[in-house]
């Protein structure tokens, strides 16, 4: 779709384009994908051992420590999103940082912080979902896609 | 293009992780070092169930622990699998619930690989071996931990 794109555009334009992409400085992508599954197993790392610790000294089971752990991860990340040390994470390691739950709690906190001085209801309340609104639309609609294609996997084809 | 040869690639690895074969292998060697704590049939909470079920459930090459308790009625198991093997757990445990329930027909078998259930029966099993624990007692704890191991939030 961007080629296409590209083709609209006058020559001078095309021109600029062109020399514009031999100066750009390249992206890092292979060196930013390992930094990105780094950061983001250990995140999950001490995820594991948080679980791991309701497990053996509360009455969680692996069903129901579920709950518990992400809150926790949650409350952790609001401490270091006030702190101001999860830019710093989230600067080295991009979506190694966003797509772990702390990235949710971290889109949540931060805008709650950002819109504080607007009042709290127009600034806070309002704004504190606007970005981790989409992420909870997208994420019921593609869990009702997914569920939608089971359920016709199992009924039809005897999965 | 581009976009859909990587999008055909991630379905083709998303199905590879789904072809897994669910049959259960067992061996006949007997080397493999499972821990079993055989529990004493004479006092009045006799354990002869559990005891039977773990030397069933010894022969998968699968299942690294498992720990077993009963009492007349219940008969509760869990058991710990390699961890390549997890990726078949929900089979693994219908399958071996199937088998120890034509094992058992008279009694009521909960078959569980949760990790907090094992070491509850862990626990169980040592105070059953330390000290004799009443019937109700027994009945009590067992019924509490049938009821933890299904709870679902």
């Amino acid at each position: 779709m961007a080629d296409k794109k590209k083709k609209n555009l006058p020559p001078d334009a095309q021109e600029y384009q062109a020399f514009q992409k031999q100066r750009e400085v390249k992206r890092p992508i292979f060196k930013n994908c390992i930094k990105a599954f780094l950061v983001g197993g250990f995140i999950c790392f001490i995820g594991q051992i948080i679980s791991t610790f309701y497990i053996h000294f509360f009455n969680f089971t692996e069903q129901t420590v579920g709950n518990p752990t992400v809150a926790t991860l949650i409350f952790i990340t609001m401490l270091l999103t006030g702190f101001g040390v999860y830019d710093r994470i989230g600067q080295f390691s991009g979506a190694g940082s966003a797509v772990p739950v702390t990235g949710f709690g971290n889109a949540v906190i931060s805008s709650a912080i950002e819109h504080r001085t607007e009042g709290f209801v127009l600034g806070v309340g309002s704004n504190m979902l606007k970005l981790a609104g989409p992420v909870i639309v997208y994420g019921v609609f593609s869990a009702f896609v997914i569920a939608l294609i089971k359920t016709i996997l199992i009924k039809w084809g005897g999965l | 293009m581009n976009y859909y040869k990587i999008v055909s690639f991630c379905l083709i690895l998303l199905l590879f992780g789904c072809g897994t074969n669910s049959t259960l292998e067992s061996s006949d060697e007997e080397n493999r070092d499972i821990e079993l704590t055989k529990i004493s049939a004479s006092n009045p909470t006799a354990q002869h169930p559990s005891n039977q079920a773990k030397e069933e459930l010894k022969k998968y090459d699968e299942i690294t622990t498992i720990k077993a308790v009963n009492t007349d009625k219940d008969l509760l198991i869990a058991v710990e699998v390699h961890h390549h093997d997890r990726f078949k757990l929900a089979n693994i445990r219908k399958e071996l619930t199937k088998e120890l329930e034509k094992m058992f027909p008279e009694m009521k078998v909960e078959l569980t690989t949760d990790k907090k259930i094992i070491l509850e029966l862990d626990q169980l099993e040592n105070k059953i071996q330390a000290e004799s624990f009443t019937k109700k007692k027994l009945e009590k704890e067992i019924k509490k931990l049938i009821k933890l191991s299904k709870e679902q939030t």
